[in-house]
């Protein structure tokens, strides 16, 4: 399906999701904060796959279990088609999640282990009053596991009977069940096995074909994000620092640290051997973030300006939004 | 140009035959299937039940044990006799064919009265030990899902009321209720006092698991699907610590026997006319002669205790074992 400019499914306005870190001392409050997320602004528009990419530890989940209200925000604004959802009382988004779904990373710790498939899928159906308990509840859900490449017989058996891939579509089918607008993929395939990974990537294309769906696809996987991606976001420490269409992502990454992420994406091509730039130092605690732009500790562009001054998220070509105070330079790196 | 052409020959002839065996695999996989989903829809309970069928010792507990309950419920319905006719001229006499038990002290049937007694115990355990469940899987629940505030209140309570010594408490209550209230009130009154005091151990090891739980994404899934809370406590935390629960209540079930007889054991429970395990075991064991010379007094209820408490503990692990998915051997 093309993507609908018109409709917004999610926005998102400088939305801060900070964590109490316990002070060490006995009477004082918490006062310290995990930032996960600093200030992150994006719309994404219906029928549209955003890729979330950047290393561990940016607050790329801690995002999308925000969006969708898991977690409470601290701070900023989420639209999600429309209303305002970023102070509602989880009893008024109940009736909303329908419409908003997320697969999990991990296909082992999301089933329940005492459920059967068919209980795990047809949980939320009699819930929110979809279907009432009986055969035509059987009958969709036989329907939807079908879609989801899971056979029939399946529907009463325990999860731990299925393999690794197998369990990554019951989580699928689980959220596809009741038919949402938008759905977050959390590191869904990060836990499979290359081969399953594709034929899951291929299911959730294909499903989003199917349904209009949206997606928000987390990754640390810069290939797969790439193969499924309409727009790319990039993180890091908390912060959207580029987003871009994904072609132009790929082909002009405006932001050093889109570039160094993207020359570690291992080749096979061995006569276009890529000059690899590698970033001194590790990622900084989130709980004391550098000053100015959170990159100058490891840029190798990076002035004094850059410690002082923090970058504006601009739009630097059409659809090409990054904060860099030098992003013009960024060509040059790794020449 | 012939062997190109033979070569192609070859070539279709293999795909042929490739496409031949899928076909086949195709259609073997749809029997297999449909034999496996034969033998697959059977009810929840019926896998429980079968894998429990499987557990010889929990099938030979549950039948002790419903023996135990058919004996101690049923019969003292059919006696003739009251538990407590008295019988001056058979005093003290071993088991025989008129009464199978022996007779006590006052010539009273021993039968009848262990028969009764077991009644009386299995209803103190039973009772107690729903009171006591009941309100640990509540307080449990309730303070490992909502944590915070909640959590911490609920706890620091519960560490108030496991800190109540039971025995001067229990010994003070029926001191100084017990003359008011007749042997039914009593009974009763132990039972709510044993339930009360009973549920903090059982609700500290819930609160745990819950919060171990609260962290698996299952829940945050069921949280994201919009599942209600008290559904996400009923339908994903108890069934999964439903294993704790059953080994927690059939322990306190035992126990909760043990304590009711150690209590008429110490007079403070059931005292006669009245009976129940404890109590014969009491004034069995009054006397070094009893103990020495006349061991039916104590032998009958001490090994019904026993039996019912190794019976119940028995079928409390085939239970567990039976109700875990991951234990179908499939």
């Amino acid at each position: 399906m093309a993507i609908d400019k018109s409709k917004v499914v999610i926005e998102i306005n400088d939305l801060k999701k900070y964590f109490p870190v316990k002070s060490s001392s006995f009477f004082g409050k918490n006062k310290m904060w995990v930032k996960a997320n600093d200030g992150v602004s994006l719309k994404i528009y219906k029928g549209e796959t955003v890729g979330l990419v950047g290393e561990s530890g940016c607050g790329k989940s801690t995002l999308g279990r925000t969006i969708l209200k898991l977690l409470e925000p601290t701070d900023g604004q989420i639209l999600f088609n429309g209303n305002d959802i970023t102070h509602m009382k989880q009893r008024h988004i109940r009736p909303m999640r329908t419409d908003m779904q997320i697969i999990f990373q991990d296909p082992y710790s999301s089933l329940d282990p005492k459920m059967t498939v068919g209980q795990i899928i047809g949980e939320a159906l009699t819930e929110h009053n979809i279907y009432k308990k009986g055969q035509e509840l059987e009958d969709y859900i036989i329907s939807v596991m079908n879609k989801c490449g899971l056979d029939d017989y399946m529907i009463h058996r325990y999860p731990h009977q299925f393999s690794g891939g197998q369990r990554q579509r019951i989580g699928i089918a689980r959220s596809l069940a009741l038919n949402p607008d938008f759905i977050v993929c959390d590191e869904a395939v990060s836990a499979l096995d290359v081969s399953i990974q594709s034929q899951v990537l291929n299911l959730l294309m294909d499903l989003k074909d199917d349904n209009d769906l949206t997606y928000l696809f987390i990754s640390h996987d810069l290939s797969v994000v790439k193969h499924i991606s309409d727009r790319i976001g990039v993180m890091y420490l908390g912060d959207l620092v580029e987003l871009a269409p994904s072609n132009d992502i790929y082909v002009d990454p405006k932001h050093p640290y889109t570039k160094a992420l993207l020359s570690a994406i291992p080749t096979s091509d061995v006569e276009k051997q890529k000059k690899r730039i590698i970033l001194p130092g590790g990622i900084p605690s989130n709980v004391f973030p550098p000053s100015g732009c959170k990159f100058h500790t490891r840029c190798p562009l990076a002035t004094e300006k850059c410690k002082q001054e923090v970058p504006e998220w601009r739009e630097v070509a059409e659809d090409h939004f990054v904060s860099c105070h030098f992003y013009e330079k960024t060509k040059t790196m790794g020449n | 140009m012939e062997e190109n052409k033979n070569k192609k020959v070859e070539l279709e002839e293999k795909e042929l035959s490739v496409e031949e065996s899928k076909a086949a695999q195709a259609l073997r996989e749809e029997q297999l299937s449909k034999q496996e989903r034969d033998d697959v829809v059977i009810s929840p309970t019926k896998v429980i039940w079968n894998n429990f069928k499987e557990k010889k010792i929990a099938l030979l507990g549950l039948g002790i044990f419903a023996f135990i309950l058919v004996v101690s419920f049923i019969i003292p319905i059919f006696t003739p006799s009251d538990i407590n006719d008295i019988d001056a001229t058979k005093i003290y006499q071993a088991p025989n064919f008129t009464n199978w038990f022996g007779t006590d002290k006052l010539g009273r049937d021993y039968f009848n009265r262990v028969v009764t007694g077991g009644k009386v115990s299995l209803y103190v355990g039973a009772i107690a030990t729903t009171i006591a469940t009941f309100l640990g899987v509540l307080v449990g629940s309730i303070a490992g899902f909502y944590g915070g505030k909640i959590d911490n209140l609920l706890m620091r309570f519960a560490e108030i009321v496991r800190s109540f010594p039971f025995l001067p408490l229990a010994i003070t209550l029926s001191a100084a209720l017990g003359s008011r209230y007749d042997a039914s009130q009593k009974m009763l009154l132990i039972m709510v006092i044993l339930g009360i005091l009973g549920w903090t151990g059982l609700a500290r090891m819930i609160r745990g698991m819950i919060l171990s739980l609260r962290e698996q994404e299952f829940m945050v899934a069921a949280k994201a699907l919009g599942i209600k809370d008290r559904n996400q406590i009923l339908r994903h935390i108890i069934p999964n610590v439903v294993s704790i629960i059953i080994v927690s209540a059939t322990l306190g079930f035992a126990g909760n026997i043990l304590v009711e007889s150690g209590l008429s054991f110490l007079g403070f429970g059931i005292t006669d006319p009245d009976t129940s395990w404890g109590l014969l075991i009491k004034d069995a064991t009054a006397s070094s002669t009893n103990v020495q010379w006349r061991p039916w007094l104590w032998i009958f209820p001490g090994v019904l205790i026993l039996l019912t408490v190794l019976s119940v503990n028995f079928i409390g692990d085939g239970l567990r074992d039976a109700i875990d998915p991951r234990n179908n051997g499939r």
